[in-house]
């Protein structure tokens, strides 16, 4: 059982403070994809020159630091979502978990769309190859801390959360039994173009969050 | 499954995510018990009863006499 103590109630602030914190996380918001797409930048060129010299270090390491910098600054400032309601140390850090998985979801998309900046191909929505130093960041971030945040939070969900997921994943993989197999079939018979594994992909997820969602609605 | 959990939570003058709070699980999870939406585990149901210090079975009803 919880602990009541433990139960975070929220401070109420004023409306000039609340203008003012807003268009300081935009700033810092800007400031950290700045810092981002510079150490994207500094890496890129460092993997194509083949090494790494110290003043290429010492740039990366300055970037990540204000990037990393701007992102504790965001999250010390993050507005308070509850509504001046409480909310139990369990189910704070299961939203902790989606809001992390969420941001690496976004990182990962403007790691994509600077890179397509930078040497003109790629991009997120996109089949076109993409340098190496990008490519293995965002696959080293989808496999190592996406992984880690889904088991925190479901290690942290409840069980009526864990059970909306469940039913949403479920329909997913419904809608992957019948979409992978129709496409196959119509592009033999010439009506489709090959199976594009991306577009399969967006689909399946986007059905498992949105029956997600739904089961979970008020 | 019918509960009497929105009664008990306006007698105790809580709001859904107080209850929630109380319990350990998110306010959508409170709204779903209520509206009958979520059956809760055994465990859940334990927690409820305990917080309300009531018999699962004068919060919850099944159906069967």
């Amino acid at each position: 059982m919880t602990d009541t103590n433990d139960i975070d109630m929220p401070a109420a602030g004023g409306f000039l403070a609340k203008i003012g914190r807003v268009l300081l996380l935009i700033l810092l918001g800007i400031a950290a994809i700045f810092a981002l797409g510079f150490v994207v930048g500094v890496s890129g060129a460092a993997i194509e020159h083949g090494h790494l010299s110290m003043k290429a270090a010492g740039l990366l390491a300055g970037g990540l630091a204000a990037c990393a910098l701007c992102a504790y600054l965001v999250y010390r400032l993050r507005p308070d979502m509850r509504f001046g309601e409480p909310m139990s140390p369990k189910t704070k850090r299961a939203n902790w978990a989606l809001i992390a998985s969420g941001v690496l979801g976004g990182v990962i998309g403007l790691v994509l769309a600077l890179t397509e900046l930078q040497t003109g191909e790629g991009g997120v929505f996109s089949n076109g190859p993409i340098p190496l130093g990008p490519a293995m960041f965002v696959v080293g971030a989808y496999v190592l801390l996406l992984p880690l945040l889904a088991y925190h939070w479901f290690r942290n969900a409840d069980e009526f959360e864990r059970a909306a997921s469940g039913k949403g994943a479920v329909a997913a993989i419904y809608a992957y039994g019948f979409i992978a197999p129709t496409w196959w079939i119509l592009t033999r018979a010439g009506l489709l173009p090959p199976q594009d594994p991306m577009i399969v992909y967006l689909i399946v997820i986007s059905v498992w969050g949105v029956v997600w969602q739904i089961r979970r609605a008020d | 499954m019918n509960n009497r959990l929105k009664v008990l939570r306006a007698m105790n003058d809580w709001s859904q995510a107080e209850l929630a709070a109380r319990l350990d699980v998110s306010r959508q999870a409170v709204n779903a018990i209520e509206t009958g939406k979520h059956d809760p585990s055994l465990p859940l149901a334990f927690r409820i009863s305990r917080l309300f210090n009531l018999p699962i079975e004068e919060i919850f009803d099944d159906g069967h006499e």
